[in-house]
């Protein structure tokens, strides 16, 4: 303490000679570097499903927000495959799943948002094609042409 | 508690723990965010109703076959292999035909029906990298 009080001092004779450590500004910085981490670490979870698992793409966009769209998980099971829209199972009929999206479709209100209104297809990458395109095909029918295929931009 | 701190000396906040403890946060979070998986979308555009843009000029589509093994046709020419991810040969070659006749040739991607999705995403990839715009599915 006493070394202390002699640095002190020292450091009120001649102020401008004595650059101390200044603590509470890098705590500062830090806590700004952690908050700014800690937002981008949140902000971008990747919603899973169990069991599918999303091809990987480099190219791909990055995904649009707040778009009117109706998310189908496909799924697959050794040979045959399942799909669940926005969250909730359908058989393996598709025509129910046509049906969900129509009566999605027609609950909007413009002509402009029925237009914009797209199907994001979320597939497992090893779903076979002739399944995928029986899910497009019922899509299709519910007059949807904005299709998007949904990917990760790498491996786990 | 001012007092009672006075026994064994001066309680006050112990700034060393608190950097620490900080500067650990920090790490966990800066090392989550770097291998964070990202969600992307590849669209393609299914035949709609609409009159396409350029009805009276004839295109010649090109088309590209998916074979069970793996194997990409462009045209009914085999192209790079069954295993390759990164499809640099087909690549290359619609970058030469998007230069030649712009980004609106159609490209019609003709999968068998056991192609997994992964290797289809894979095609959809190296059409968006070589920048077609008109891409759908013939069978």
């Amino acid at each position: 303490m006493s070394g202390h009080g002699k640095k002190r001092k020292k450091a009120e004779q001649f102020p401008e000679e004595d650059p101390e450590f200044q603590i509470a500004p890098m705590i500062d910085v830090l806590l700004v570097l952690l908050t700014f981490f800690m937002s981008i670490a949140s902000t971008e979870v990747l919603q899973k499903a169990k069991g599918l698992e999303l091809p990987v793409a480099k190219n791909a966009k990055d995904k649009e927000k707040n778009k009117r769209e109706a998310i189908i998980n496909v799924f697959w099971m050794t040979d045959s495959g399942s799909v669940s829209v926005d969250g909730k199972p359908k058989s393996a009929d598709l025509a129910q799943m046509t049906g969900y999206i129509n009566a999605k479709v027609d609950s909007l209100l413009s002509e402009q948002e029925k237009l914009n209104f797209r199907v994001l297809i979320r597939a497992d990458k090893q779903v076979r094609y002739s399944y995928l395109q029986e899910v497009m095909k019922a899509c299709a029918q519910a007059k949807i042409v904005n299709i998007t295929f949904s990917t990760v931009d790498k491996e786990e | 508690m001012a007092s009672g701190g006075s026994e064994d000396g001066d309680l006050g906040l112990q700034i060393a723990p608190m950097v620490d403890v900080v500067f650990v946060l920090m790490l966990f979070f800066m090392a989550s965010a770097g291998s964070q998986q990202k969600e992307k979308e590849l669209g393609i555009a299914l035949p709609g109703k609409g009159k396409p843009a350029h009805a009276d000029v004839i295109e010649t589509p090109i088309y590209l076959k998916l074979e069970d093994s793996g194997q990409v046709l462009f045209n009914e020419l085999p192209v790079d292999g069954t295993k390759t991810k990164e499809l640099n040969e087909l690549r290359g070659r619609l970058t030469d035909i998007i230069s030649k006749f712009g980004e609106k040739q159609p490209v019609i991607i003709v999968p068998s029906p056991n192609t997994r999705h992964e290797r289809l995403i894979d095609v959809l990839n190296t059409c968006t990298a070589a920048g077609v715009k008109s891409l759908s599915f013939g069978s």
